[in-house]
Order: structure tokens, then C-alpha cells, then sequence
């Protein structure tokens, strides 16, 4: 019962994997599949770095073990955008300077595009609280909070 | 540290492992204690249980006047949750101020009440209504009351090869009030310096109250309990300004949480007391139609 | 227009419209970081590689006896267990004084020391292989107060004593100075360890050659001085060691120091003792404990004044507990010590300044390098003042702030650059400071509401700190695409794009040519260390100094094919035309084709070094820094009286920046900065507990999160300096600075108490309310 073979979704791509039993999300994410966008800040669930979707919320990755990702749904930074197709979030971030040393901004992100799904017209108090998860030390967070104000009111007048 | 794991499908097989197993498990469902507790703490583990994906554990709902919340169900669920009319503004207010959305995603009702601390946040609002905890084994079926449970602070009073099952309390009706609040150095993802929850059953037209029930996170040592001194104090008078202070005024002789790293211990009484205060007026506000 | 750097201090020489400097482009870092890509530390390492697990003390002070590494070398997994026998070099990883070893081998001094490095196949053998090294100590006796250790005669620290340092300002005379005050208020306040947490812990990895030189890719700020200090723990030539900066999670001065050091130097020794590469990864724990940290100051603060709001005097002691080791602690001491008194006229001054070892972890860079201390001191002074000569806070600093012409604290008459008092005007008025300070004085009941301000002042650059020397390369390649080299890093700040904005202005391209190397030593000259918010101001020194020898050379070519004057010929992005004759032009392209088969070298090396720096060792007076950022902070908060609960509001903010190269990236570092601040003055607080880290963890220590922090509007100043780039000045550290005295002011205003000791926490703001009441009634009365 130390090894076993899982069945999950990372960014509409199946994967099956042999996994050890103490092996965390984060680290199956990050050595096994080679998406390093999700971080390891602290390896306790206190700064979200490590914040990526699974079913439809967002979890941190490090206390999450890979065992229990299976059957599951995750999302991460790469599944979001690329580089020809950036994601209005993506776009955003970059736009209104909301990405410093950017270590944060994968977490970041994610939080805010799981936000827009269900509450596409946030306000200030909402954004604040929904990224509440991910600490940021270098941008004091508003230029972030108006990176998603803005990403929404694109996202909103799109589905027009 | 390495470990190993097992996969139930269903109750039955976890009750059945569990079973034979004396110690060395963790039963691992949200993780975020356990995950804490090895990095932080140390702590050794030779098998994990993971039971995240039991979802016969997971759910909220109301039979016979009674809300039956699975051991499984996340923190979060009770943001959304609409099968309680008239949710308990109470299990709310520790969804919103549970530490951050992500760990809210992921904690459990079973995970926090075992945690069986001054900082499992969903304890002072069980307290507060009254909870039971529906413990179940491959042999039988038992029910305790949530402060009997609480044994001492990180020991509940979990039998060999129980697991909670289920947490359940009375459903609100009209004239029920209940709230929660915690403070603590930040505004988000803090553990509680002081958190109160207090639950109220009025005579709307008479303004006498019924039953109350007042729980801290920490109220001797360290431990999440009740104020009875203070309940008393309340029952069968007049929800108004002269009783609610008289009540508050108990408080000094049995709050004892100790000073820690977060607050001293005169801080803790003084904050208690004021939210204790705020709660209470809310009521009754509340029930004179304010 | 000739070689000689122009650029410095005039804000456009060329008199043209600016294009790009100053300018809101997006970072040219900013995709690869939305895209999640791998360019961090930790994401490159190689599949093989093997893990390191170091081995601290486990007590603040003792001698070591002995290290047992047998039980861990047993373990099949383990490949070495490093020790400071196996040190080829120096076993020196210090900053400043080389008082602190690599790895301990005879005292432990700290439980931040490093005694032992597990290396393995994995991270989990290495992790459960470091648990296997015993160490057997003999205990000494803890120090853990400055005070106690400058008292202390029996336990001595280091050889040298207790004291590191001490540093003297003298101006005027003190006692003459409170002879003619008719006010004066003295306190005494303490600042607390604050830790700058970055998100990205630090980590690095080695890989060496069979030849023995060794290659190092980490997070650091200053790729050089790692290269330095790797050659000396191995034993080689610089020219062995190639150091390569990998995309940095923040820093704020944890990787400019020691930690980057030990890393490196750790992996390196490792990588060479097993042939393979070596990675090290700090837990967050251990990131906690061993970085430096902000000093904590104890600092004694005696201001006086005339009745008409004159300032005649300020004789300050500053002590800073520097840890067990001096890390950067003098230089910390050193800017405190100048900036003590805020930026106010003073004709009387005294700075007794101390930096003091003790045992706890060290303390040494952390944005603001000690002003935010002084400032904290400065400013709630000012207010105390200002309240006991019963004027406006903003009017008494309006009566003495300094302004062109004036003399600091050190005799400095300042130049023409001096936006301070605009800055205080704008913040004024932005903030409706006076309505809103008799509207909260009127508010009754539980939730009080304060304003309150602090300004503050920021020597640019090294100044005294050291020799200010920096170095850049620019070159144009095929197709007209520009690249720029430069020892200077990008954490975070944006400083890098900034350059690249310069360059692309002066050579008349569209900044989406230009592109940055990465700082790798092997192909990038020293620029010296990035700190001091330098990059800016002294990198853009040299990058403009090369883009202009290389736009010398391009207009000359340009002016034969256009058959025009040298200094009419005109560069916009990316097209060439004279100024006579607008509509014959060619493309950049062209003209790099033409020059490249001409032969014309397109590649310019630059460097640039301040100079004017002298002051007098013993008193302090001369001109310490070339140039100074000012600013002004506007705080305003909502205090819950009943709870000691502080809710910070609003941040109205205004700095002279000299000029803003991109206002954007300008507007980031100040919310960061304001975000920092709040951190420092509410909430954040390490705990050492007997030399014992008690809250090395992100649950514990309290940094703002996203429901913390107000609205921040900020407004840029411009008075351009004579240092900078089109006249711009630093501005990494000086946001960080005078928010806590804001806030601390504000609370004060709210609440009529002032908290003297950092952080200004619930608790000590309730039980200080408290203690002002009367008796037990204020508790019952709060509707």
C-alpha cells in the first residue's frame, strides 16, 4: 500500500500515474508531470502559492496527497492560457502591473478565475476575499484586485 | 516521511480496516491538520486512510427537525448550503472566517472536531447548538454530546475503530438566533485569539429567553466549552440592556484561557466579554424587529 | 553630443518628446510569470540531481563538542555528509566582517548556525539522514538582548566584544540646542525582528566539472559577490566559478546576504565531494530562522522645540540587535544613523549609534536598511511635539521640513531637488486631511477614526555604504534587435524593464526590441550588488552611457546615408529621418545593416562610479548621500476601542521620485511598500524566545493578506536629481518607510494612545486604553 496506480484529469489531458503514498499533489504536479506553475512556498497550507482547482475549487496543492487527486479534475496555470491565447486573467495581470516577482501570480490567477465562474460581476470585498488564500508580498495586492476587476468587465461584456 | 495508504470505496471498508488496525492510522480527509502536524510538529504516521472521497459523508440535510451534517461535509459546503431555510447564521460566519477559500474547500466537519483545540473554529458554534456526534464502528452506532466528546485538547473521545459518522443538532425555527465571530492579529487565515458563539431561543413575545447556550474557543485552559454561569444568567429573563449586562458581568469567574503567544490571558477575558456583549445585542435587535 | 554621459540629473537633454521613459509599459518579465513557465530556482533543478538537508544548531549558544555523522553515513541513500573539515577554502559565508563561519565547528553562536549538510539521493533520505547527526554541545550562557549584551561583562560574543559598532553624528550643540527649546519630549522606542518572507524560499543548486570548476544557479540579488564568496569557500580562482541568477520570488535583502552564500557555497562543496549536482531548498522554517531580518532598535529620542514650532534640537541613541553575527548590521547602523531625525532642518544634533551582537538569529538587509526604524522614532516624535505646542502635525513639519537650500543633519546643503514640502502639500490636500481631522475628532462611540502622517527622506544608493561602481553592456544584433548585459537582477521590482525603457528611448526603437541577458557571471561584467534601490539610478547611469556611445555611432553613419548634420538626425521608433527632410528616411534595420558592414563595433561597454561622497568619520558631517527621495505618507485608520482592532482605511501617498521611468512599475513598489509597512507597524513580529525561533512559519507570523490592506492613492513628484537617469531617484525601499509612523500616528489621533513598541498589536492597544481610563466603567459605556 505503498505505491498506487492512479486515474486523474490535469488540464483536460487523463494521466495515469504510480504514485506513493506520500506523495503530495503539489510534488506529482510539479516533479511528475513537469507543471511547475504551482509553488511550494512554505509546504503548510498557509501561503497558497501551491493554490490550484480541483472539481471546480480551489485547493492547496502541498496538503492535498496525489492519492486522493484521483478522479479528479485539476486545473493549473498551464491549462489556462498560452502564449498565442492568453486568457483574459493572463492578460489583466499583465496589463495593470499586478505581476512583481510573479511567484504568487499562478495562485493568484487560478483563485480569481475560479471567482469569475460562479460570481462574474465581484465586488472589491468579494475579490479580497476570494484570493484571501495566497499571500503576496511584493504588490500589496492592489494592483491584482484591479487586474480582476478588469479581466471581469472583459469576460463580462464578451458573453454578450 | 514516507507512509502507507489505504483507499476505501465505502464506509463499510474503512470501518473494517479501521477495525483491525489498533494504532498508527490517520484518517485523512481535508489534511490540513495532518499535513501541519508532520511538518510542523514532527509527527509520525505509518498508514493514512484517505477518506476524501466518501461522498455518503458529505452532505447537509434536515429530517425531522433535526440538521444531519456529514463528517465528510467541507466547511465551505456551508456557504452554498440551502437545505436549511434560515441557515444558522452561525455555521456561515465560520465558513466566511475559516482560514482562507482554499483550506475552507478542504477542511472537514469531521477533521475539525477532532481536532479538538481552541483553534478548530466550528467547535464554539456545536457547542452553541447543542451538537451531537454520531459515532460509528463496524459494531455499533453511538451518540455523544459534542462537549463529552471533547475529552482534552487533542484527544476526542474516539473508541478503537470508530470513525464520526455524522454531527447533528436541532433545526432553526423562528426566534432562534445564533452567531460566530473570531478575532485574531489579521483579518484572514488567523487562528482565533478569542471566538464566540452564541445561540438564543426567545419568546418573541414576551422577549424571555428560552434557552441560551454560550461557547468560547477557549474558555478554561485551552479547551472550547461553555459558559454556564453566563446561560443561566439569561434563561428565563427578558432579553434586554440590564440582564445581557449582569450576564456578561459572569464571565470573570469562569473564562480562564491561559496567555499565549497570540494574547494574555487579561486581553482574552476583556475581548470575550465585548463580543460576548455584541452578540447579544444583536438578538435583541434582532427580535424587537430592528 | 559626445561620449561623456549627459544624462545624469538634466531631464531630457535632447529635448525631444519622450517615448518611452517614463511611460506605463508592461514588465518584460510579466509573461513567462503569467504563463506559469519554469524559470524559477526550483523548477530548473536537474532530474538527477541529489538533495542537501543542513543540519542547524539546535541551541543559541555553546561549544561543540563533538558531531556525530556515523548513524547518518550508514544510510544507503547517503552520498556525503558535509562538515566544516570538508571546506576546501575558507570556511567564511559573512557579508561584511568575516566573523561568521560556512559551517560552525567550534561554537555555535545562534540556531541559525549551520553545523553539518546531509547529501542524498532524494529529499526524504536526505531529511531523515539529517535527524541521524548528533551533536553534543556544552552550554554557554544565552544573550538575548542588546542591552544585556552591551552590559555583560563575563560573556563575550565574539572576540572583538559585544559591540560591533559604534557610530557617532554630531552637529551643532545639544546642549545649547535645549537650552533654547521651550518644548521638548523625549521617549523611548523598540522595534521588533520583522521578516521579509518572500514567497519563494531560498534554494539553489551546483553542478560541478570534471575539470573542478563549478557552475551555481540560485535565487540572490548579487550574482558577483556569490561568485566571490563561493571561489574563497573552494579554494579557487573566480575564474572556476560561474554563477547564474535564475528568475528570483521576491527577496527584499534575504538573498543579498548570507543565506545566498551558504547555499551556493554548500551545494558547490558538495557537487565537487560527489561528482553530481547538489540541490538545497529552505524549508519555510528554515527560511525563517537563518535569513536576515530586519533590526530590531532600541531607540532613545529627546527633540525640542521653540513655542513658535522651531525645532532647535534632537540627540537620539540608536542600538540594533544585530544577532550573532554582523551580517550587514553596520551599514543597517550607518543609514539609521544619518537619516535619525527625519528630514527636518535641526541646527543641533547628536546620534550615539550602536550595532550589538547577540544570540539571536542575525539581522542584516531588509528594505529600508534601517530608516523605517529611525522613522518610526522621527515621526512619532513630531507628533508628540506637535500636540504639546498644541499646532497641526502638518503645520510643525511644514514650519521645519527641509527644502532646497537647507542643511541636513549632517551640514548637507541640498540642491534644488528637494520635492518634500510638495509631496506634504499634495498629500493634504488629497486626503482632506483638515476637514477629516475635525470630523474624526467630533466622532463619539465604539469605532474611532484617525489621520495621521509621517514624511520621510532616503539617502540614494550606497553613499556611505561602500564604493558605488557599476557596469553595463549594450549591444545591437542582427536585424536591429537590441540586448543588454548587466550584473544588476530582477526580484520583483521592475528596475530591469526600467533599463530597457532607457535604452530603447535613447536609441529611438520600440522597447519590444530590447531585451535583457540573464546575470550570469560567466557573460556578465560586476555591476555591483542590487540593493540600495541602485538599479534604477546607477545602472541607468551605464546603460545610458552605452546607449549613447552606441547612438553616437549610429547617428554618424546615419548622417553620411541621410546627408545631413550629426545633430539632426532623428531616431523614432525604429525609423531613421533627418530633421530637414522628414519623408527620406530608413529603417532601423537598414542603418544596423549599413553600420555592420562598415564594420562599426555595435556592442558598448559603460561604467560608472558617484562620486562626491565625503564626510567626516567622527562627526558625521559632509555629504553622506548624492541625492535624497522624499516623500509623504497620509494614513488613516478606524479603531475598534472595545477590541484594540485596527482598520487601516486609506493610504495617501506622494514621493519625489526625480522622474519616473515607468510609473506603472513606480505605483507597484509603493503598494508593496505600504503593504510592508502595515505589516511591520500592526501585526508582524518574530519571536525569538531564549535564541529560539518560536513562529518560523507563515500561520504564526502575520503578514497582510488580501482583506488587510486599504486603498492606496499615490501620487509621483518629479524633481529630477542630478544622479539619476533623466533625473530619476530610488524608489525600491523609500514606500517601505514612513507607513508604520503614519499608521502609528493615525492610531494615536483615533484613540489618544501612542504605541511606543512595534507592533502595535490589539492587545497593547487595548490594554494602553485601559490604563488611560478611569477605573472599570470605560468597558460598560462603549455605544
Amino acid at each position: 500500500m505503498s505505491k498506487h496506480s492512479i486515474t486523474f484529469v490535469v488540464n483536460r489531458k487523463k494521466h495515469t500515474l504510480r504514485v506513493e503514498s506520500h506523495e503530495t499533489l503539489l510534488r506529482v504536479l510539479r516533479d511528475r508531470l513537469d507543471l511547475k506553475g504551482a509553488k511550494d512556498g512554505c509546504g503548510t497550507g498557509d501561503c497558497g502559492a501551491c493554490v490550484v482547482i480541483v472539481d471546480g475549487a480551489i485547493v492547496n496543492a502541498c496538503l492535498m496527497l496525489a492519492v486522493q487527486a484521483r478522479n479528479r479534475k485539476i486545473e493549473t496555470i498551464e491549462g489556462i492560457g498560452s502564449a498565442k491565447k492568453l486568457h483574459p486573467l493572463q492578460r489583466a495581470f499583465m496589463r495593470e502591473g499586478a505581476v512583481q516577482c510573479g511567484y504568487c501570480t499562478p495562485a493568484m490567477i487560478l483563485a480569481a478565475k475560479n471567482l469569475l465562474e460562479s460570481n462574474p460581476n465581484p465586488s472589491q470585498a468579494e475579490i479580497r476575499q476570494a484570493i484571501s488564500s495566497v499571500l503576496c508580498r511584493c504588490t500589496g495586492y492592489t494592483k491584482i484586485i484591479r487586474a480582476i476587476e478588469s479581466a471581469a468587465s472583459e469576460m463580462r461584456g464578451s458573453r454578450k | 516521511m514516507r507512509f502507507d495508504a489505504y483507499l476505501p470505496r465505502n464506509e463499510r471498508q474503512l470501518l473494517l480496516f479501521i477495525a483491525k488496525r489498533k494504532s498508527g492510522v490517520m484518517l485523512f480527509a481535508g489534511g490540513t491538520d495532518v499535513v501541519r502536524a508532520m511538518q510542523r510538529d514532527g509527527m509520525k504516521l505509518q498508514c493514512v486512510v484517505d477518506i476524501s472521497h466518501l461522498e455518503k459523508l458529505r452532505h447537509i440535510v434536515v429530517r425531522d427537525d433535526i440538521v444531519r451534517v456529514g463528517a465528510l461535509t467541507r466547511i465551505s459546503d456551508f456557504k452554498n448550503q440551502n437545505a436549511v431555510e434560515n441557515n444558522y447564521k452561525a455555521l456561515r460566519e465560520v465558513a466566511d472566517s475559516f482560514g482562507g477559500p482554499s483550506v475552507a474547500n478542504m477542511a472537514t466537519v469531521g477533521g475539525n472536531i477532532c481536532a479538538a483545540s481552541s483553534s478548530a473554529d466550528l467547535l464554539p458554534v456545536l457547542l452553541a447548538l447543542d451538537a451531537s456526534v454520531i459515532l460509528r464502528s463496524l459494531w455499533r452506532e453511538r451518540t455523544a454530546k459534542i462537549q463529552d466528546f471533547l475529552l482534552k485538547e487533542g484527544k476526542p473521545d474516539l473508541r478503537a475503530g470508530e470513525i464520526v459518522a455524522e454531527v447533528q443538532f436541532e433545526a432553526p425555527k423562528t426566534g432562534m438566533f445564533s452567531e460566530f465571530r473570531k478575532i485574531g492579529r489579521r483579518r484572514s487565515l488567523f487562528m482565533a485569539t478569542v471566538s464566540v458563539s452564541a445561540f438564543i431561543d426567545l419568546d418573541l413575545e414576551t422577549t424571555k429567553v428560552k434557552r441560551a447556550r454560550v461557547a468560547f474557543n477557549a474558555l478554561r485552559d485551552r479547551m472550547p466549552g461553555r459558559a454556564e454561569l453566563v446561560e443561566s444568567a439569561l434563561v428565563e429573563k427578558k432579553l434586554e440592556r440590564k440582564v445581557i449586562e449582569k450576564a456578561i458581568s459572569k464571565l470573570s469567574k469562569e473564562f480562564s484561557a491561559p496567555s499565549d503567544c497570540n494574547a494574555s490571558a487579561e486581553y482574552k477575558l476583556e475581548a470575550a466579554k465585548v463580543l460576548l456583549e455584541e452578540q447579544l445585542n444583536h438578538f435583541m435587535e434582532q427580535a424587537r424587529g430592528g | 553630443m559626445s561620449t561623456e554621459d549627459t544624462l545624469g540629473g538634466t531631464a531630457n537633454p535632447r529635448q525631444e518628446e519622450l517615448l518611452v521613459v517614463g511611460k506605463r509599459f508592461v514588465r518584460l518579465d510579466s509573461l513567462n510569470k503569467v504563463l506559469g513557465e519554469p524559470i524559477y530556482t526550483s523548477d530548473t533543478v536537474p532530474k538527477h540531481a541529489l538533495h542537501m538537508k543542513i543540519v542547524r544548531a539546535q541551541i543559541p549558544h555553546g561549544v561543540i563538542k563533538c558531531i556525530d555523522t556515523s548513524r547518518a553515513l550508514r544510510r544507503r541513500e547517503v552520498r556525503a555528509v558535509i562538515t566544516a573539515r570538508d571546506i576546501p577554502g575558507i570556511n567564511t559565508s559573512a557579508c561584511m566582517i568575516p566573523d561568521r563561519p560556512l559551517i560552525s565547528h567550534e561554537k555555535v553562536r545562534s540556531t541559525g548556525d549551520i553545523v553539518a549538510a546531509v547529501v542524498a539521493d532524494n529529499a526524504i533520505a536526505a531529511e531523515d539522514a539529517a535527524k541521524l547527526v548528533k551533536v553534543k554541545y556544552e552550554s554557554l550562557p544565552i544573550i538575548t538582548s542588546p542591552l544585556e549584551s552591551m552590559s555583560v561583562q563575563t560573556v563575550k560574543l565574539h572576540e572583538s566584544g559585544n559591540v560591533v559598532r559604534h557610530m557617532k553624528l554630531t552637529k551643532g550643540n545639544v546642549d545649547e540646542g535645549f537650552k533654547q527649546a521651550d518644548v521638548v519630549v523625549e521617549n523611548t522606542y523598540s522595534t521588533q525582528f520583522q521578516d521579509a518572507t518572500p514567497i519563494e524560499p531560498e534554494a539553489g543548486y551546483a553542478i560541478s566539472e570534471r575539470d573542478g570548476s563549478v557552475t551555481v544557479v540560485a535565487c540572490m540579488q548579487n550574482p558577483h559577490y556569490v561568485r566571490g564568496a563561493v571561489a574563497r569557500i573552494l579554494g579557487k580562482p573566480e575564474e572556476e566559478v560561474r554563477v547564474i541568477q535564475a528568475a528570483t520570488g521576491g527577496t527584499f535583502g534575504t538573498k543579498s546576504d548570507e543565506v545566498a552564500m551558504d547555499i551556493c557555497g554548500l551545494t558547490a562543496v558538495a557537487s565537487l565531494n560527489t561528482g553530481k549536482p547538489v540541490f538545497l531548498a529552505y524549508s519555510r522554517e528554515e527560511s525563517m530562522i537563518m535569513h536576515s531580518k530586519r533590526h530590531p532598535f532600541i531607540i532613545k529620542h529627546k527633540t525640542g522645540a521653540t513655542k513658535d514650532g522651531k525645532l532647535t534640537v534632537a540627540a537620539v541613541e540608536l542600538i540594533a540587535d544585530t544577532g550573532a553575527y554582523a551580517s550587514n548590521g553596520p551599514l543597517v547602523l550607518v543609514r539609521a544613523m544619518f537619516h535619525a531625525t527625519g528630514p527636518y532642518v535641526i541646527p543641533n544634533v547628536k546620534v550615539d549609534a550602536y550595532c550589538v551582537y547577540t544570540n539571536n538569529t542575525i539581522a542584516g538587509s531588509f528594505r529600508g536598511f534601517g530608516n523605517p526604524q529611525a522613522h518610526f522614532a522621527a515621526e512619532s516624535q513630531m507628533d508628540e511635539l506637535a500636540e504639546k505646542l498644541a499646532m497641526d502635525p502638518l503645520d510643525f513639519r511644514f514650519k521645519n521640513l527641509l527644502r532646497p537650500g537647507t542643511s541636513t543633519a549632517t551640514g548637507q546643503v541640498l540642491d534644488e531637488s528637494v520635492g518634500l514640502e510638495d509631496c506634504a502639500t499634495k498629500v493634504r490636500e488629497a486626503s482632506g486631511w483638515d476637514r477629516k481631522r475635525k470630523e474624526y475628532a467630533s466622532i463619539q462611540g465604539r469605532f474611532k477614526k484617525g489621520i495621521g502622517v509621517a514624511l520621510l527622506y532616503h539617502g540614494n544608493s550606497i553613499g556611505p555604504e561602500g564604493l558605488d561602481h557599476t557596469t553595463a553592456r549594450v549591444m545591437i544584433k542582427r536585424r536591429g534587435r537590441v540586448s543588454f548585459s548587466i550584473g544588476l537582477t530582477e526580484y520583483g521590482t521592475g528596475a530591469r524593464s526600467g533599463l530597457a525603457q532607457i535604452i530603447a528611448e535613447i536609441l529611438g526603437v520600440p522597447l519590444a526590441w530590447v531585451k535583457d541577458e540573464v546575470a550570469d557571471t560567466a557573460t556578465t561584467q560586476d555591476s555591483g550588488g542590487t540593493f540600495a534601490s541602485r538599479t534604477t539610478v546607477m545602472g541607468g547611469r551605464a546603460v545610458s552611457k552605452a546607449s549613447q556611445a552606441l547612438r553616437e555611432k549610429l547617428d554618424t553613419v546615419a548622417s553620411e546615408l541621410l546627408g545631413c548634420e550629426l545633430a539632426q538626425v532623428r531616431i523614432k521608433n525604429g525609423r531613421v529621418s533627418s530633421k530637414i527632410v522628414a519623408d527620406n528616411g530608413i529603417t532601423f534595420r537598414e542603418l544596423v545593416a549599413e553600420c555592420q558592414k562598415r564594420g562599426v563595433e555595435l556592442s558598448e561597454f559603460a561604467e560608472f562610479t558617484a562620486s562626491g561622497v565625503a564626510f567626516d568619520e567622527g562627526t558625521g558631517q559632509g555629504v553622506p548621500y548624492l541625492q535624497y527621495t522624499f516623500g509623504a505618507v497620509i494614513a488613516e485608520v478606524e479603531v475598534d476601542v472595545s477590541l484594540g482592532l485596527v482598520k487601516p482605511l486609506k493610504f495617501t501617498t506622494a514621493y519625489d521620485v526625480g522622474k519616473a521611468v515607468n510609473p506603472l512599475s513606480l505605483e507597484g513598489q509603493i503598494d508593496g511598500g505600504v503593504a510592508q509597512g502595515l505589516g511591520y507597524a500592526l501585526m508582524e513580529e518574530l519571536v525569538h524566545k531564549n535564541g529560539i525561533v518560536v513562529n518560523p512559519n507563515l500561520a504564526d507570523y502575520y503578514i497582510p493578506t488580501s482583506t488587510d490592506v486599504p486603498e492606496v492613492q499615490s501620487f509621483i513628484v518629479e524633481f529630477p536629481g542630478k544622479l539619476g537617469p533623466y533625473g530619476a531617484k530610488a524608489m525600491g525601499e523609500p514606500p517601505v518607510v514612513a507607513t508604520a509612523p503614519a499608521l502609528l500616528n493615525a492610531i494615536y489621533d483615533a484613540t489618544g494612545v501612542r504605541c511606543k513598541d512595534l507592533p502595535a498589536t490589539p492587545e497593547k492597544i487595548l490594554l494602553q486604553l485601559k490604563a488611560k481610563q478611569d477605573g472599570q466603567s470605560w468597558l460598560r459605556r462603549f455605544w
